[in-house]
């Protein structure tokens, strides 16, 4: 088995992140509650150096907890009358470079994988489980699995799969802006063959899964500024999404469909669930006619140590 | 559909042989012959609570209460008492586990596929229940086997639905069969509902005050509710709505008429996804923040939400090897045979006998019987299974028991009978208390009573009170138990603002179709009089007014039955059946401030009101004056129960309030009518006073013939006659002044309205300014300044209405509906 430098590298990069979520309303909103799910969580490869989120108007109650799968939750409560609401994450995070191209060629094939989810209960192996299956947004479609049945191929191990849908997703489906909200459902995505990140993330976790391979949402952010004489990423200064794949031994590796990478030191991990819905970013519940407009800006710095 | 188990079920009446108390039964039972039987069996169901009132007329009860009892010997019921308080012990257990470390499905003993594709498996109530146990109430339903043992077949943990219906099983067999219930000593149930109200009542830890607790439902009006109503009224603690309750600085509170008020515990009769729609379903009728003040251990709740997992029946089939994993005991209650189909031997179980089973879809809850399925529908359902086979579970169908039910129509029949057992566990005690009794339920059909367990079963069904045989029975009465330590009521300050709202308009609708069937007794006469032009005219005027207080415009020259018929008509929502509706739906909504009295009374008076021709035939108006006659009464059969029976507390105020706004209101109008849009006869005069009880005092005071002048005194503002406007103002000031003081928190967005003493105060002052010689001139006509005063009667009337409303029915923004973004 190969070992991985995992931290204290040369190689890391320390970012200062900003995210802003901003609702306006026509009509003054008199009471609201709301969940935040904004603030970057810790992994062995990204630290959470400094973190905080400031909300205008000042909320008359603020609590944070872990959600089930470890991400950072907000309870906010606003109380006093007001026409716009802004909540701004910002954080100071480094992330080490996660070698995930060596680490492919190491990852079980299929059968082994299916037959670890079968017979394995270990704690990794059980939040695996709860990915392998259709969740609230993610239906498990006869049409994704027709999408990622010809990709599969004799002595492929289950990463090389996932490489193989990812490059599949980026070369066949158009990158659409204008295409889909975040209710746009999987069938619309995969007939038109457009769509946002978070469409192909949410298509590919749909097409792995029908095959039975655990693969979960992953809500972050990229690198903003591209280096010399390379272009800019798509889905920079907007929060991005990508999927992951679990493999016994390699844990989850992250995919971005969007860009055809393995996500590595560019992606800023907020939160993972099983899909959009568990790690929306500011959703809730306001006493008003419910009218409002959404601004959301997203800024990635990069800092010097 | 003919369906049955293959195996005759265990006849319960053959073990009591050897009974004592089964010969005791058997004895009394000869005694009585068919016309007695029958006469105790109406007894019984008229005490059921829901029988008393009925929601709507085509509403029929939903429970038929057998005259014969269920009886379990000591022996029988010491099996089944440890064997449920183990069984609560390892729910309990069990929960905490998946919702904690899942220790469970780490040793492989229940498969993760159970659990993660459970529809019922919240991840929002992970570790949701520290320090409480998850679960407080259990209700389990068990069965025989083809052994004749008993095993449960279902655990019952959200909604603990029937607990209220064998406290009043009991209490309606007391009532009733008293000989009976001398003879043979039961077991009585007074000390588990002693324990549940302790457990929801327990005082602060800092200064030993009563908090307080309220039993959370929805805001349907159906059987269900009614149950709740009276197990809140029997606990005395508050029935609430989600929309009673608003989170705020990390708890919940109860909007009351005195402002927030700090919510201690909540029984929970809402399922666990409409509990709180910020974190579960959104569209749910709970309250968002539920969930955040359990977590932050601000809110006792009984069941907290995520307990459902345990009725999706995903558990059953692993409970004894769980069992000896987190208790290191064997499983006592054995549990239904139960397949997991995500195994293959117990698919093929399943595929050689399917009508033997009831299958459950774990992702989508819905229900397979594969017994009333024909070859293609079960073809369907193998291709459905096959697909995800572990997301099915198969629960095996039991034989039940045989029992004698009695009816009118057929007397003894043997029907099938199935036990629903209660316990509870507080925060101090390992074991869990069983309640001594249980819900007995008999069907013909055993099969009916072992499926469609997720809708609940508010449907028809035959009920047994469960009599368990005790050496000693206890003696405590169940409302002495009580005793001193729940002398907090229902305090003044904590009627919740809802309920004061529905008293309020209670009073208002009530007073509403007091006034406009009064009118209508004083009108039908008039056409039939010596002079019918005249009587014509006189009763138009009267009519006219009936239809601007039940909210409608007349037109100026409309016939007679063009008058009356829209007043009768069902379908008009100005009609008297749409106020007789509005006036029973803000009844219905409080329903635990009644006594059964009113209940009987209200209901009287809506098979009267539902009993009127759709078309009146006034020139035959004696049958209608009889229906008048009957009406009237009834409602003054209302305000004297109440003022009977109602606590001087502010419920009784709030109903006074609007009853006497709404007299004063429609008086004027009234007055506006017969004064200022006409010129009024001694016929009309006559009419009026006789309308109003008063022309009896008109004909002491004055010995004359009637004057538009003495009458307006005596109706307007002599403050001694009470169906004067004067003496309505007068008691409206009174009643507002002993309002409770506001007691709003800053940031509460409300507008403080104009003070409502101010208000009745300038009514009054108004009144007693007014001298009626100067309202009229020497012709007796009236003069403007009577059509002005009458109008801004009315008008300030409405003012105090509305400053009342806003002050104390709506503590946020009600007119904002809560929206999810």
């Amino acid at each position: 088995m190969s070992t991985y430098i995992t931290s204290g590298s040369v190689s890391d990069m320390k970012y200062s992140l900003r995210h802003l979520t901003r609702y306006s309303y026509p009509q003054p909103v008199a009471n609201s509650y709301n969940l935040a799910c904004v603030t970057p969580r810790q992994l062995p490869y990204q630290q959470v150096l400094q973190t905080r989120l400031e909300v205008l108007p000042l909320p008359s109650e603020m609590q944070q907890r872990s959600d089930y799968f470890g991400n950072t939750q907000h309870f906010i409560h606003l109380q006093s009358p007001h026409q716009q609401l802004s909540v701004t994450a910002d954080s100071i995070v480094t992330v080490q470079p996660r070698h995930n191209v060596l680490k492919i060629q190491d990852a079980v094939s299929l059968n082994q994988l299916q037959s670890h989810m079968a017979t394995q209960h270990d704690p990794a192996t059980l939040q695996a489980k709860l990915c392998l299956h259709a969740s609230q947004l993610i239906p498990l479609l006869p049409q994704a699995k027709a999408l990622i049945t010809p990709l599969l191929s004799e002595g492929q191990n289950v990463l090389q799969l996932a490489q193989a849908l990812n490059d599949f997703i980026f070369n066949e489906f158009q990158y659409d802006p204008e295409f889909s909200t975040v209710v746009t459902p999987l069938t619309d995505v995969i007939s038109h063959r457009r769509g946002v990140c978070q469409d192909f993330a949410q298509l590919a976790i749909s097409c792995l899964r029908c095959v039975g391979i655990p693969a979960r949402y992953v809500s972050g952010y990229l690198e903003t500024r591209p280096p010399e004489g390379q272009p800019r990423l798509v889905g920079a200064d907007a929060s991005h999404a990508w999927f992951a794949v679990f493999d016994p031994t390699l844990g989850w590796i992250d995919f971005d469909p969007t860009n055809n990478l393995l996500a590595d030191e560019q992606h800023l991990t907020v939160a993972f669930g099983r899909d959009y819905a568990d790690v929306v970013p500011l959703k809730g519940l306001l006493q008003g006619n419910g009218e409002h407009t959404l601004t959301v800006a997203v800024d990635v710095a990069p800092l010097a140590d | 559909m003919s369906l049955n188990t293959g195996q005759p079920g265990y006849s319960e009446q053959q073990h009591w042989q050897t009974l004592p108390q089964w010969q005791t039964l058997q004895q009394w039972w000869q005694k009585q012959d068919d016309r007695q039987l029958s006469q105790l069996h109406s007894e019984l169901q008229h005490q059921l609570r829901e029988n008393g009132a009925a929601v709507d007329p085509w509403h029929t009860s939903a429970r038929q209460l057998d005259l014969l009892p269920w009886l379990i010997d000591d022996k029988q019921w010491q099996k089944l008492d440890t064997g449920l308080a183990q069984r609560h012990r390892l729910l309990n257990a069990m929960l905490a586990d998946l919702y904690g470390p899942q220790q469970l499905l780490q040793q492989g003993i229940v498969p993760a596929d159970v659990i993660y594709l459970n529809a019922e498996f919240l991840l929002p109530c992970a570790n949701l229940s520290q320090p409480y146990p998850w679960l407080s109430l259990l209700a389990c339903d068990v069965g025989r086997d083809s052994n004749g043992q008993f095993c449960v077949y279902n655990d019952v943990s959200q909604v603990p639905a029937g607990l209220g219906h064998v406290l009043e099983h009991r209490l309606a067999f007391n009532n009733t069969t008293t000989e009976l219930n001398n003879q043979i000593k039961k077991t009585q149930l007074a000390g588990f509902f002693r324990q549940l109200q302790q457990l929801l009542q327990q005082p602060a830890a800092d200064n030993n005050q009563q908090q307080l607790a309220a039993l959370l439902t929805h805001q349907k009006r159906d059987t269900a509710y009614f149950e709740h109503a009276f197990l809140a009224n029997y606990l005395d603690i508050a029935l609430v709505h989600g929309a009673d309750l608003m989170f705020k600085n990390g708890q919940l509170w109860l909007k009351t008429l005195s402002g927030l008020q700090p919510l201690h515990s909540v029984l929970r009769y809402l399922d666990d996804n409409s509990c709180d729609p910020l974190e579960l379903a959104p569209a749910s009728s709970g309250c968002a923040g539920l969930l955040q003040s359990i977590r932050h251990n601000q809110l006792f709740c009984a069941n907290p939400p995520g307990t459902g997992l345990l009725e999706s029946g995903a558990l059953l089939p692993f409970m004894a090897e769980a069992c000896q994993f987190l208790l290191a005991e064997p499983l006592q209650l054995s549990t239904v045979p139960t397949l997991w189909c995500g195994k293959s031997e117990a698919l093929a179980l399943l595929q050689q006998q399917p009508e033997r089973y009831c299958l459950q879809h774990l992702t989508s809850n819905q229900q397979f019987l594969p017994a009333t399925l024909n070859t293609d529908q079960l073809s369907d359902l193998w291709q459905q299974i096959e697909q995800q086979p572990q997301a099915y579970i198969a629960r095996e169908m039991l034989p039940l028991s045989q029992l004698s039910c009695w009816s009118a129509n057929s007397g003894l029949q043997q029907q099938a009978g199935t036990l629903r057992l209660f316990s509870l566990q507080d925060q101090k005690s390992d074991k869990p208390e069983v309640l001594p009794g249980a819900l007995g339920r008999t069907n013909v059909n055993p099969l009916w009573l072992q499926s469609g367990l997720r809708e609940g079963f508010n449907q028809q069904f035959n009920a047994k009170d469960v009599w368990v045989l005790a050496e000693k029975a206890h003696s405590s009465s169940l409302l002495q138990s009580a005793g001193n330590r729940f002398t907090l009521s229902r305090q003044a300050g904590l009627l919740p603002s809802r309920v004061a709202d529905h008293l309020f308009w209670l009073g208002r609708y009530n007073e509403r179709l007091n006034l406009i069937c009064r009118a209508l007794r004083a009108a039908l006469p008039l056409l039939s009089g010596d002079d019918p032009e005249q009587g014509q005219h006189d009763a138009r005027t009267l009519l006219r007014f009936c239809l601007q207080a039940s909210g409608a415009t007349p037109e100026p020259d409309d016939d007679i039955s063009l008058l009356l018929n829209p007043l009768f008509s069902a379908d008009n929502p100005h009609g008297l059946v749409a106020i007789l509706k509005n006036l029973l739906f803000n009844a219905q909504s409080v329903r635990e401030y009644f006594s059964e009295d009113t209940w009987y009374v209200l209901d009287r008076l809506q098979s009267a009101v539902y009993n009127w021709p759709a078309k009146p035939d006034w020139q035959h108006p004696a049958v209608l004056l009889r229906s008048m006659d009957e009406i009237i009464l009834l409602q003054t059969a209302i305000y004297g129960i109440n003022n009977e029976t109602m606590s001087r507390t502010h419920s009784l105020r709030f109903m006074d309030l609007g009853q006497h706004l709404e007299r004063a209101l429609q008086t004027s109008g009234l007055l506006h009518s017969v004064f200022c849009q006409t010129t009024p006869g001694a016929s009309l005069l006559e009419a009026l006073l006789r309308m109003a009880d008063t022309l009896l005092t008109y004909r002491r005071r004055y010995h004359s013939a009637l004057h538009p002048v003495p009458v307006m005194d005596l109706l307007l503002l002599d403050d001694s006659t009470p169906r004067s406007v004067a003496y309505q103002c007068t008691i409206l000031l009174h009643q507002v002044k002993k309002l409770p003081p506001q007691q709003f928190s800053a940031g509460a967005s409300i507008q403080r309205p104009g003070n409502e003493s101010q208000l009745a105060g300038e009514l009054l002052a108004l009144l007693q300014q007014t001298d009626p010689r100067q309202l009229f001139d020497g012709q007796q006509q009236a003069q403007p300044e009577l059509g002005q005063l009458l109008l801004q009667l009315q008008l300030r009337l409405r003012q105090l209405s509305d400053s009342i409303t806003l002050s104390y029915f709506s503590h946020v923004d009600l007119h904002n509906q809560w929206q999810r973004f």
